[in-house]
């Protein structure tokens, strides 16, 4: 009885909090790739959660070249945009993310 | 909450677990993604044992592909276990391993203790599978619908060995909870913080 009534609760609460939220089976909608002057886009292989995008996010917002970041869990992509007449090697970059336990894939830098 | 014992370089960890066998708080420090060292405290509730420990994790191995992150993980750990105000050194080790995509998420957990003295050996394992009913980007809040199935083959106290737990998980950020129940009647509440 007691199992019942807790199943039901939980049952109550997911539909609820799913009908909040919005998105039943809607992944976010797609955003530019393209690449801007001043932001290296790096596209990653296993990050699949947010506490592997705040690890990377964290690390990168240490580094005092760096203005923000924007990770994309849905495309495998971080964003590093960079303050102005600054930059890092792909070499640091690759060692920031490799160190975080997330591959790096590609690095795709504007031209100039 | 066995599948993420070490965080992101340089981060610390507190992760607190409460189920029918136990409340379990656990610090650690991650200085890498290899490797975490951290304290144990547990209060297990049907052996009346306190425990008091320390605990190293490593990642023994990582595949990352683009949709997808599989690891395992090596868990040791060693300290004094007290029960009626008698002390005893215990060692502990566990492995344990995860698959997860944005949408599924499976895990396998094998853990034994030996304690010198009373109830001087523990073994058990535990799977878990999940699905995530939507996806959301980073910084959103995600949902997991899991079931955790446990066996205890030593269970000493005449239940069954075998415990499922249907729960759900929240994750947002830095932070995780899960909330479930067990089929033998106990609520669980997990949650992790990073900083």
């Amino acid at each position: 009885m007691k199992l019942k009534i807790m199943l039901k609760v939980i049952v109550v609460f997911t539909i609820g909090f799913l009908l909040l939220n919005g998105h039943f089976l809607i992944a976010e909608s797609s955003k530019t790739t393209k690449s801007e002057n001043g932001v290296v886009q790096v596209s990653v292989k296993g990050m699949v959660c947010d506490f592997c995008a705040r690890g990377l996010e964290k690390v990168f917002l240490k580094k005092e070249e760096v203005n923000k970041i924007d990770v994309s869990l849905e495309k495998g992509l971080v964003r590093i945009h960079m303050k102005p007449k600054k930059s890092l090697k792909d070499k640091t970059i690759k060692k920031l993310i490799t160190d975080n336990g997330i591959s790096v894939e590609k690095i795709i830098r504007s031209k100039k | 909450m066995f599948a993420r014992p070490i965080s992101y370089s340089d981060s610390w960890t507190i992760m607190q677990t409460n189920n029918w066998e136990k409340h379990r708080a656990h610090l650690h420090y991650s200085p890498s993604v290899k490797n975490s060292f951290g304290v144990i405290l547990e209060d297990e509730r049907n052996t009346g044992r306190n425990n008091f420990g320390l605990q190293w994790n490593h990642l023994i191995f990582r595949k990352n592909t683009k949709i997808s992150q599989a690891n395992i993980y090596l868990k040791n750990g060693f300290g004094i276990t007290n029960k009626q105000n008698t002390e005893n050194p215990f060692i502990n080790s566990m492995i344990s391993g995860d698959w997860e995509t944005r949408r599924y998420f499976l895990s396998y957990h094998l853990g034994g203790r030996y304690a010198n003295s009373f109830d001087n050996r523990s073994f058990h394992h535990t799977g878990r599978l999940g699905i995530a009913p939507y996806i959301k980007d980073y910084g959103s809040l995600h949902t997991w619908l899991m079931i955790q199935v446990e066996h205890h083959p030593e269970n000493p106290f005449g239940e069954d060995p075998v415990i499922a737990t249907p729960l759900l998980r929240f994750f947002k950020g830095d932070f995780l909870a899960e909330l479930g129940y067990s089929s033998n009647q106990h609520f669980l509440l997990n949650w992790i913080l990073r900083f």
